[in-house]
C-alpha cells in the first residue's frame, strides 16, 4: 500500500453516490441471445449479455458472505445454465492460515477475503500468490465507480490491484434498547459525563449498561473509536503503519506513549471505572454470549459494528425498539464518528486453474444489478460509489441506510486494523487486555505496546 | 480371591464419623461429576431465556428441533451431521489403519530376532515423551505439500502416527506373552510368518485388539489440535473442531444457546451410549494401558 | 509358567540351525519378513513423526513467515525466547498445570479407588459416575465449563447469588488471579476417573491372602490402606502419575476454548503459545524454537521421573 496520506483520506464516496441519483435508471437489460453487442451509455449503464459459461469453485466464509455469494452464484447459473459454481466454505477463525491454501494447488478459483496485512495479504501480494486485476479495473470502470480513497487503499505497493471492495462496514456503533431507555428515563449521551450518569441510572434500575465482547469489541472496536476521537489526522494516518520498515519518516515522531495515544487507554479505563461495562466483562470473550445479554434485555446497550444494524442483524433478532448512537467526542475539532472497513472483496489465486473464468465472474459480480443483489443479501452497502441512494433505500434496512447517510455527512477514515500487521494487531489487542485485566495503568499499557512495537520493528 | 465379595469386606470400614465424611464426599463428588452432563443434556431442550434465567428448572417439553437444526445446518449454517460423519470416518479409518500397522510391527518386535529390534523399542518408548506440538509446524507444511490438508485421509495418517507408538508398545507386551506353541504348530504345518500371524495369532488376540481400539477411540474422537491446523475448510471439520469454532448464525434470540448445547450433545451422546454398552471392556482397556 | 525373561523376543522353534553356521544371507532372509512387518509402522513414523520433529529443530534456527525464503538466524530465536516475558509466563503456567492437575486427579483417583475397592455402599454407582466425564470430548467439557463460569448468567454465579452469597461470585475466567485455577479445576473434574479405574485394578490385583494376613494381624482400615495397599500399587501409581504429568504439560484444548491465553496472559501455556506464535502470528521460526524448548522440558521431566521413580515390578 502506498504509505501516503491520500490512502487514509476520508472515504466521502457517497457524495459521489448521491449525485448518482441520475443513474437511477440503472436497469439491467438481460438479452436472450448468447452473443449481443454491448451498448455502453454515457453513465455506464451496461447491457447485460448472458455471461460466459464457467465452472468455478468460490471460497467464502459462513454467514452473510455465504448467503450473498450464493445469491450471486445462483443468478449466474440462471443466466447461463451451462455454468457450475460451487462454494467452498472456509473458516474465518483460521484466516491466518488461509494464505497457505491460496498458495497451494488446492486453491479455489476465486475467493472472498479480508485483504489486510493481518491476514498476510501483503505477503501474498509480495510472493505473487494472487492474480493482478488491473485489467478489470480498467475494463469495468472501477476507477470511476469507486471513491478515490478506496482505490488508493486497494492499490498495492507494486502499484497493482488484487482485489476490489465488495462491502463496507463501520465501527463502533452503540445500539440501545429504546424501551429500557424510556423506562429508566434516559437519552443517548451527548458528552462523556452523560454516559457516566446514564450508566449509574441504568444500574440503579437493575440493568447492565453496555455489553460488548472482550475480544474484538473491547480490544479492537472500542480502541478504534477512541483513536478516532483522540488522535490528530496525522497521528491517525501514521500509528497503524508504524510496524512497517518503509513507514514514512515523518511518522517516526509518534509514539504510543504520547499523551494523545495514552488518552485512548485512559478513556477505556474510565469506562471500566465508571462501570459502564457489563459486570465481568473481562470474562466475556464470546461474541454471541455478549450479544445475548443485549437481545434478552439484560443490558441496555450493545457495542459492535454496522453490520448488526442490517437486515440480517439485530432488527431481525430483537423484539424491542432499537436505536443507536455514537460515542461522544473528545477533541472539539474531530467530527468523524466511526471508521470504515473496506478490505472485504474477491481475490483470484494465481494457482487457480480457471483464471479467465474467475475474472469473468468477478467482473460480472461487481456490476450494478449484482452489486445491489449482494448488498441486499448481506444487508450492508457495497463499496461502489455509484449505487444510487434510492436503490439503497430499497434494499437496506432503515437503520443501515441511516448509517450510510450519517457516514456521508461525517466522513469515515479507514480503520486501524486495515493496515496493521498481525503481530502489531495482536499487541494492540493485548495492550488493552493488560490494562483491563492485567492491572496496568493506561500509561503502562501504552508503554507496553510501544515496547512491543519496537520489538516488532526490530525483528 | 475376589476382594469385593461381601465376606471380605471389613465390617467397620472406617471410624464412624470419618465414614460419614467419606460418604458425604463420595456422594457430593458423584453429583458434581454427573450434574454438568445432565445440565448439558437438559439445556438442549430449553430456550435461551430458560437456560439463563432458570438453569435448574427441568425443561417443560422435549424437542428434537434443536438437534435437527444443528445436524442439518438448515438455519444455522453449521452442518453437524457432516462433521459427525467426518469424525466417524476418521475414527474408524484411524483405528483400522493404526491397529493393522501396530499389530504387525508389535508382532515382529515380539517374535522377530532382527537387528534394530531393541533400538526400535527404545525409540518408541522415547516418542511417548514427545509433545505433539513439537511436530506441528513442519507437519503442517509437509501435509500441504503432499496435498493432504483438508483431507480426512491426511488426518487419519496423522492420527495413526500419533497413536502408533503407544499401541505398538502395548501390543508387543501382549504378543510376548502369547503362547508360542500355537504358532510353532502352524509353522511346522508349513504356514508362512504372515499366515501364522493372520490365521492363528490375530483371531485369538481379538480381545486385546478390541481393548486397544477402546483405549484409542477416546482421544481420536476428541482430538482438536491437528484438526485445527490441518482442516480449514468448513465441510472438512471434525466434531471437536466444529464445537471449538462454534459461531452461531444470528438466529432467533431464543435458540442460540440451545443450539450450541445441541451440538455438544451430538458429540457426547454417542460416547455415552458406547460407554454404557461397553463398560466392562472400556475399564479393562483403560487399565491395560497404564500397566505398561 | 516357566519362562525365560519375557522382555526378550522369543524365536520360533522352526529353524534349529547352529548359530555359528548361519551366514549373513540366511540371517537376512530370516529377518526379511520381520522387516516387512515393521515397514509400514516405521515408514509412517519416519515420515510423519521423526522428519517433522527434526525439521522443527532445524526451523528453530531460521526466520520464516510461511511464504518465500527461510532466513537463517542462528540462535536469535532462542535469545529472543529467553528475553520474552510471555514465554516465561507460559512456562510457569505449564509447570503449575503439570503439578496441580496430576496431584488433583491422582490423589482423588486414589481416594475413590480405595473407597470403591473397599466396597463402600453404592460403589457401582461411584465407579460409573466418576468415569463418565473421562469419556467426553475435552472440547465439549471446556465449552460447557466456560458457559458455567460465565459471570452474569453462568451456573456457578447463579447458584451463589441464589443462595444469598452473591458476594462470592467471581469473574472465574476474567480475573487474572483465578483464571488459571478455574481452568485447572476442569481437567481435575474430568479426568479423576482415569486414575481411579487404573488404581482400582491395581488394588484389586493384590492377592487376597495378603489382606487376610493383615486382617488376622488386626489392622485398622487406615493402617491397611497406608501400609498394605499403597506400597503394593506403587509402580502403577508412579506410572499413572507420570502419564498425567505429561498430559498436563500438553494442555491446549482447554486454553483455546476457554480463555485463549488471557486474561493478561495468565492462562498462557506452552502448547498454546506455540500455536499462537506460529499459526496466528505467522512466526514459524520462532514458534519452532518455542516448540523445541517445550519438547526438551517435557522430555527432561519424563526422563528424570522415570530414572528417579524406579518403576520396578512388584513381586508378591
Amino acid at each position: 500500500m502506498k504509505p501516503s496520506m491520500s490512502r487514509r483520506e476520508c472515504l466521502r464516496y457517497l457524495v459521489v453516490g448521491s449525485a448518482g441519483v441520475a443513474l437511477a435508471a440503472c436497469q439491467p437489460q438481460v438479452v436472450e441471445k448468447v452473443v449481443e453487442k454491448e451498448k455502453i451509455v454515457k453513465e455506464t449503464i451496461v447491457v447485460e449479455k448472458a455471461p460466459k459459461a464457467v465452472e468455478l469453485r468460490v471460497g467464502v466464509i459462513a454467514g452473510v458472505v455465504q448467503e450473498g455469494m450464493k445469491a450471486l452464484a445462483d443468478r449466474y447459473m440462471e443466466q447461463n445454465p451451462d455454468s457450475k459454481i460451487s462454494l467452498d466454505v472456509l473458516s474465518s477463525e483460521q484466516y491466518q492460515q488461509a494464505f497457505l491454501l491460496f498458495a497451494s494447488d488446492d486453491a479455489p478459483d476465486l475467493s472472498w477475503f479480508q485483504c489486510v496485512p493481518a491476514n498476510r495479504f501483503n505477503d501474498m501480494v509480495a510472493h505473487k500468490i494472487l492474480v493482478p486485476i488491473d485489467d478489470l479495473y480498467e475494463q469495468e470502470g472501477w476507477f470511476d465507480a469507486y471513491p478515490e480513497g478506496i482505490v488508493d487503499f486497494q492499490r498495492q505497493p507494486d502499484s497493482h490491484f488484487y482485489s476490489a471492495t465488495i462491502a463496507v462496514v463501520w465501527t463502533p456503533y452503540v445500539y440501545y434498547n429504546k424501551d429500557i431507555f424510556s423506562k429508566v428515563g434516559i437519552e443517548p449521551p451527548q458528552t462523556w459525563d452523560d454516559l457516566w450518569a446514564m450508566a449509574a441510572k441504568l444500574r440503579d434500575a437493575g440493568y447492565q449498561p453496555l455489553t460488548t465482547d472482550y475480544n474484538m469489541g473491547v480490544h479492537s472496536h472500542l480502541h478504534d473509536g477512541m483513536q478516532l476521537r483522540s488522535w490528530t489526522r496525522e497521528q491517525y494516518n501514521c500509528m497503524s503503519i508504524l510496524w512497517r520498515r518503509d513507514a514514512p519518516g515523518e511518522c517516526d515522531k509518534f509514539k504510543w506513549t504520547d499523551p494523545d495515544s495514552v488518552r485512548i487507554y485512559e478513556y477505556i479505563q474510565m469506562m471500566e471505572d465508571k462501570q459502564v461495562f457489563v459486570d465481568g466483562i473481562t470474562g466475556l470473550t464470546d461474541y454471541n454470549t455478549a450479544r445475548t445479554l443485549f437481545t434478552t434485555g439484560k443490558a441496555a446497550m450493545w457495542q459492535t459494528g454496522s453490520w448488526d444494524g442490517g437486515a440480517a442483524g439485530l432488527p431481525r433478532d430483537v423484539e424491542f425498539e432499537l436505536g443507536y448512537f455514537y460515542y461522544p467526542s473528545i477533541r472539539e475539532e474531530k467530527t468523524e464518528k466511526v471508521g470504515a472497513w473496506v478490505p472485504d472483496g474477491l481475490i483470484i489465486p494465481a494457482k487457480g486453474k480457471r483464471i479467465p473464468e474467475a475474472m469473468e465472474f468477478m467482473a460480472w459480480a461487481y456490476r450494478m444489478p449484482q452489486a445491489a443483489l449482494y448488498a441486499q443479501k448481506a444487508g450492508i452497502p457495497h463499496g461502489r460509489a455509484d449505487i444510487p441512494a434510492k436503490v439503497y433505500q430499497d434494499i437496506l434496512s432503515p437503520m443501515q441506510f441511516q448509517f450510510l447517510e450519517d457516514n456521508i455527512k461525517y466522513g469515515t477514515p479507514a480503520l486501524y486494523e486495515a493496515s496493521s500487521s498481525q503481530p502489531y494487531q495482536e499487541a494492540t489487542v493485548k495492550s488493552v487486555d493488560q490494562m483491563l485485566a492485567g492491572g496496568l495503568s493506561p500509561q503502562e499499557a501504552a508503554a507496553w505496546l510501544q515496547q512491543k512495537l519496537e520489538e516488532i520493528r526490530a525483528s | 480371591m475376589a476382594i469385593g465379595t461381601p465376606e471380605h469386606v471389613a465390617t467397620r470400614l472406617f471410624g464412624g464419623s470419618l465414614r460419614s465424611i467419606v460418604y458425604a464426599l463420595l456422594i457430593s463428588g458423584a453429583l458434581v461429576e454427573v450434574y454438568p452432563i445432565f445440565f448439558l443434556l437438559m439445556n438442549t431442550q430449553k430456550t435461551d431465556t430458560e437456560i439463563l434465567n432458570t438453569p435448574f428448572a427441568l425443561p417443560t417439553r422435549l424437542t428434537l428441533a434443536g438437534f435437527k437444526d444443528v445436524w442439518t445446518g438448515d438455519r444455522t449454517g453449521m452442518f453437524f451431521g457432516r462433521y459427525f460423519l467426518n469424525s466417524l470416518v476418521v475414527v474408524v479409518a484411524t483405528l483400522i489403519f493404526m491397529l493393522a500397522v501396530s499389530c504387525l510391527c508389535a508382532y515382529a518386535m515380539a517374535r522377530g530376532q532382527f537387528p534394530g529390534n531393541a533400538a526400535l523399542h527404545q525409540t518408541l518408548l522415547l516418542t511417548l515423551a514427545v509433545p505433539a506440538h513439537a511436530l506441528a509446524i513442519p507437519l503442517y507444511f509437509f501435509m500441504g505439500r503432499l496435498g493432504l490438508r483438508n483431507s480426512l485421509m491426511g488426518l487419519t495418517l496423522v492420527y495413526t502416527t500419533l497413536g502408533a507408538p503407544f499401541t505398538i508398545i502395548l501390543m508387543r507386551a501382549y504378543f510376548m506373552r502369547f503362547p508360542i506353541e500355537l504358532e510353532d504348530a502352524a509353522r511346522i504345518d508349513g504356514c508362512s510368518r504372515l499366515g501364522v500371524f493372520i490365521r492363528i495369532v490375530l483371531p485369538i488376540s481379538r480381545g486385546s485388539i478390541a481393548g486397544m481400539a477402546i483405549i484409542n477411540i477416546n482421544w481420536i474422537w476428541s482430538e482438536l489440535f491437528f484438526a485445527l491446523i490441518l482442516m480449514n475448510r468448513l465441510d472438512m471439520r471434525t466434531l471437536p473442531l466444529a464445537i471449538a469454532m462454534y459461531k452461531p448464525a444470528q438466529m432467533t434470540v431464543e435458540t442460540v444457546l440451545q443450539l450450541q448445547y445441541s451440538a455438544m450433545a451430538i458429540a457426547t451422546i454417542p460416547v455415552l451410549i458406547m460407554f454404557f454398552l461397553f463398560q466392562q471392556q472400556i475399564a479393562q482397556g483403560m487399565t491395560a494401558g497404564a500397566f505398561k | 509358567m516357566a519362562r525365560a525373561d519375557p522382555t526378550e523376543p522369543r524365536v520360533g522353534g522352526g529353524e534349529g540351525r547352529a548359530a555359528s553356521a548361519r551366514t549373513w544371507q540366511t540371517k537376512l532372509r530370516d529377518a526379511l519378513p520381520w522387516y516387512l512387518f515393521i515397514a509400514p509402522a516405521v515408514i509412517l513414523l519416519a515420515a510423519l513423526f521423526a522428519y517433522p520433529l527434526f525439521d522443527t529443530l532445524r526451523l528453530a534456527f531460521y526466520k520464516w513467515g510461511g511464504l518465500g525464503r527461510q532466513e537463517f538466524v542462528g540462535l536469535q530465536n532462542f535469545r529472543r525466547l529467553f528475553a520474552d516475558e510471555i514465554f516465561w509466563l507460559a512456562l510457569r503456567n505449564s509447570f503449575i498445570f503439570a503439578i496441580v492437575v496430576p496431584f488433583g486427579t491422582v490423589s482423588l483417583g486414589l481416594f475413590l479407588a480405595v473407597a470403591i475397592s473397599r466396597r463402600l455402599k453404592g460403589w457401582q454407582v461411584y465407579r460409573i459416575a466418576f468415569f463418565i466425564p473421562v469419556m467426553i470430548s475435552g472440547v465439549v467439557v471446556a465449552t460447557l465449563w466456560a458457559n458455567m463460569y460465565e459471570y452474569n448468567s453462568g451456573l456457578f454465579n447463579t447458584v451463589l447469588r441464589g443462595i444469598g452469597v452473591g458476594g462470592l461470585a467471581q469473574n472465574w475466567l476474567g480475573d487474572r488471579k483465578i483464571a488459571l485455577w478455574s481452568i485447572m479445576l476442569v481437567p481435575v473434574w474430568q479426568h479423576m476417573g482415569f486414575p481411579m479405574i487404573v488404581l482400582l485394578a491395581a488394588i484389586e490385583g493384590i492377592p487376597q491372602d495378603l489382606h487376610d494376613a493383615a486382617t488376622v494381624d488386626g489392622v485398622s482400615e487406615p493402617q491397611r490402606v497406608w501400609y498394605l495397599i499403597l506400597p503394593l500399587i506403587r509402580p502403577v501409581f508412579a506410572s499413572i502419575t507420570m502419564l498425567q504429568i505429561i498430559g498436563a504439560m500438553k494442555v491446549f484444548d482447554l486454553v483455546l476454548v476457554m480463555t485463549k491465553g488471557g486474561p493478561a496472559f495468565s492462562t498462557e501455556v506452552l502448547g498454546y503459545y506455540v500455536f499462537e506464535t506460529a499459526f496466528r502470528s505467522g512466526h514459524f521460526g520462532y514458534g519452532s524454537a518455542i516448540a523445541v524448548v517445550m519438547f526438551v522440558v517435557v522430555f527432561v521431566i519424563a526422563y528424570t521421573y522415570v530414572k528417579c521413580v524406579r518403576i520396578e515390578k512388584i513381586e508378591y
